[in-house]
C-alpha cells in the first residue's frame, strides 16, 4: 500500500461507516489485540438465519478500523457458516491492498475474528 | 563531558548500514531489544566453530573448555554489576527472572506484594497471578509528571513481604531512585526486587550500592543474543528461594527417598543451559565495559536532551514521555488523529523503526496515560544526532499532513 492509498483511508478511518453499537442486536463480542492496542466491539443482527446488520465500536489503527467497518458490510446477507469461512484474503479484498505484512495481520483480521467468535456456536446458544 | 565516538561504534553494527523501504535504517527501537556488534556475533560463531559441548557434565576437553566458557561469562555479568558470580542466576530474559522469584519465593496468604503503575507486565502478572493463592497485590501510583508517589514506600506495613519495581520505565523513561526504595524495603523487613531490564543496559548498576535482594534484566537490551537473560539474587536473599524448575544439573545427589540440591546458582539452573547465549552475553559486557557506562549514559542523556528540545516545535505531536526530573532514552508520543501503528507504519516508509502500541504497560498507558496506545522512539549508544534530526523532520511532516 502506498501512502497516497493510505491518505484516502485516513478520511474513511475517522468517519467510518458501520460504527457504533446498533440499538437492536442478537450477538456481540469483544476483541483485543493487546500488542495491537486494539480493543473492538462488534454487534450483530440476524434476519431468519442471514445476517441482516452489523456494526463495531472502539478504537483501533487505519487498516484494522476501515476492516472492521468494511467487513460489517460485507456480512450482509451472509450465514453464520458463510461468515466464519472468511478468511484474511477477503479481507484484503475489502480494503483494496494486495499484501499486508505480517506486523499488520492481526490488525486486519482483529474484526472479523471477533465476528467469528461472536458467531461461534457457544455464544450464539447464549 | 566524555563522549564516546558513536562513528567508530556504528561501524561495529552491520545491520546499521541496512536499507529499509530506500532509506538507510535509523533503529529506534532499543527499548524493545538492541542490535548487536559483531564482537558479539561473530564470538557465537566462534562458540560453535571452536568451542561447542553440553558443559559441565562431561569431563573431556571441549566439555571443559564449554564449562569454562559458561563460568566466565557469569564472572563477566558478575563483574559489570559488582555481584559476586554465586550471585548471578542465568535465565532466559527478564521475564523469566521475575517469575523464577514469583514461584520460588514461599509467599502465602495474608502477604503482600508491594508493585507499581509503571510496571512492564512482566514485573506486574507474575505477581497478580499469586492472588490465586491470596496475596495481595498493591501497586504505587504514578503522578502527573510520570514519578512514583514516593511517600508510599513510607508507609509499609510488615504484611509487605517484597517490594518490586521497575528502575526505568519503558514508556516514559522515568529513573527511579531505586537506592531509597529498596532502603525503606529493608528497613521494614521487606525483600526488594529490581527490574532492570531499561537501566542496566544504559548506565552504571551497583548491586551493592542499590542493595536489592534481587535484579533482573535481559541480555537481549544490552548488546547480547536473545535468549539469555539475568537473575541477580543477593546471597542472603537466595536461602530465601526454594527450587523452582528441578531436573539435571541442579542436584548433588539424587536417591529416590532423598535428593540434595545444588546450591544456588545452579539450584535455579535446571536442564542444558543457553550456553551461547551466556557466552554472547559475556562479549557484550566486554563490549559496554570498553565503552564505559558512564560515558553510555551521558552520550544518551545528551541526546535525548538534543531529541527532545527538537522535538518542541513539533505541532500535532503529543508527547508523553520526559516529564519527571530524572528521564533518559526514551520519547513516547502520539500523532494527534493517528493511531500509534499508522505513526509507526509512516516512519518505517522512511526507515524508521519504533514502537507502538501500549508497550506491555497497558495499566500505565490506559489507565494513567488514557491514550489507546503510543509510539515511543528508544535511544541508544550508537544512535546520532543526524538521526535524531531526520527523525524529527519525518515525524515533522507526518504529523503536518496526517495530524490534526
Ligand atoms: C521495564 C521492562 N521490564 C521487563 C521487560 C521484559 O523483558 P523481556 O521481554 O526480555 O523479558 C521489558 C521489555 O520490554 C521492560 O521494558
Amino acid at each position: 500500500m502506498e501512502d497516497e492509498k493510505f491518505y484516502e483511508l485516513i478520511d474513511v478511518y475517522r468517519n467510518p461507516p458501520n460504527k457504533g453499537k446498533l440499538e437492536d442486536f442478537d450477538v456481540s463480542e469483544e476483541g483485543y489485540s493487546s500488542t495491537c492496542s486494539d480493543r473492538f466491539t462488534v454487534y450483530i443482527k440476524f434476519d431468519g438465519n442471514k445476517i441482516k446488520k452489523s456494526s463495531f465500536d472502539g478504537v483501533g489503527c487505519v487498516i484494522s478500523t476501515i476492516s472492521a467497518s468494511r467487513l460489517c458490510d460485507a456480512l450482509v446477507g451472509k450465514t453464520a457458516e458463510e461468515a466464519q469461512s472468511m478468511t484474511i484474503e477477503d479481507i484484503k479484498k475489502l480494503i483494496g491492498v494486495d499484501q499486508i505484512s505480517i506486523s499488520r495481520t492481526k490488525c486486519a483480521t482483529i474484526a472479523l475474528e471477533t465476528v467469528k467468535n461472536a458467531l461461534s456456536k457457544d455464544h450464539m446458544k447464549a | 563531558m566524555v563522549m564516546i565516538n558513536v562513528e567508530e561504534i556504528r561501524k561495529d553494527f552491520p545491520i546499521l548500514n541496512r536499507e529499509i523501504n530506500n532509506n538507510r535504517l535509523i533503529y529506534f527501537d532499543n527499548a524493545a531489544t538492541s542490535q548487536k556488534p559483531k564482537q558479539v556475533i561473530d564470538g557465537i560463531k566462534y562458540f560453535y566453530e571452536n568451542i561447542n559441548a553440553n558443559p559441565i557434565r562431561s569431563i573431556h576437553t571441549l566439555a571443559a573448555e564449554s564449562t569454562q566458557a559458561y563460568n566466565d561469562a557469569r564472572e563477566k555479568v558478575a563483574r559489570f554489576i559488582n555481584a559476586e558470580p554465586e550471585e548471578i542466576i542465568f535465565t532466559r530474559n527478564a521475564t523469566e527472572s521475575i517469575n523464577l522469584v514469583s514461584f520460588a519465593l514461599p509467599l502465602k496468604q495474608g502477604d503482600t506484594v508491594l508493585t507499581t503503575y509503571m510496571e512492564h507486565h512482566s514485573n506486574l502478572l507474575p505477581w497478580l497471578r499469586l492472588k490465586d493463592r491470596g496475596v495481595k497485590v498493591d501497586l504505587v501510583n504514578v503522578d502527573e509528571n510520570d514519578e512514583l508517589d514516593m511517600s508510599r514506600y513510607d508507609e509499609l506495613t510488615k504484611d509487605v513481604r517484597l517490594v518490586t519495581v521497575t528502575h526505568v520505565s519503558n514508556v516514559t523513561g522515568t529513573i527511579n531512585d531505586v537506592d531509597k526504595i529498596v532502603r525503606r524495603a529493608h528497613e521494614n523487613g521487606s525483600l526488594a526486587l529490581i527490574d532492570a531490564a531499561q537501566s542496566i543496559p544504559h548506565m552504571k548498576f551497583d548491586v551493592k550500592k542499590t542493595g536489592a535482594d534481587f535484579v533482573a534484566f535481559s541480555g537481549h537490551k544490552m548488546l547480547g543474543p536473545f535468549g539469555i537473560g539475568v537473575l541477580y539474587a543477593r546471597k542472603d536473599a537466595e536461602k530465601s528461594l526454594s527450587p523452582f524448575l528441578t531436573g539435571g544439573e541442579m542436584i548433588k545427589d539424587v536417591k529416590l527417598s532423598r535428593i540434595v540440591y545444588e546450591n544456588a546458582p545452579a539450584l535455579f539452573e535446571a536442564g542444558t543451559q543457553n550456553i551461547e547465549g551466556a557466552y554472547g552475553l559475556g562479549l557484550a559486557v566486554d563490549y559496554l565495559s570498553k565503552i564505559g557506562m558512564e560515558n553510555i549514559e551521558t552520550y544518551e542523556k545528551d541526546l535525548t536532551q538534543y531529541l527532545y528540545n527538537k522535538a518542541k516545535g513539533l505541532k500535532n505531536v503529543e508527547v508523553y514521555s520526559g516529564k519527571s526530573r530524572n528521564f533518559m532514552g526514551i520519547f513516547s508520543f502520539n500523532v494527534k488523529g493517528l493511531h500509534s501503528h499508522d505513526t509507526a507504519y509512516l516512519l518505517d516508509k522512511k526507515g524508521i523503526a519504533v514502537r507502538s502500541g501500549f508497550h506491555c504497560a497497558q495499566p500505565l498507558i490506559e489507565d494513567k496515560l488514557k491514550q489507546p496506545g503510543a509510539a515511543r522512539a528508544s535511544l541508544y549508544l550508537y544512535n546520532t544526532r543526524e538521526e535524531v534530526d531526520k527523525f524529527i523532520d519525518e515525524l515533522g511532516s507526518i504529523a503536518e499532513k496526517y495530524g490534526r
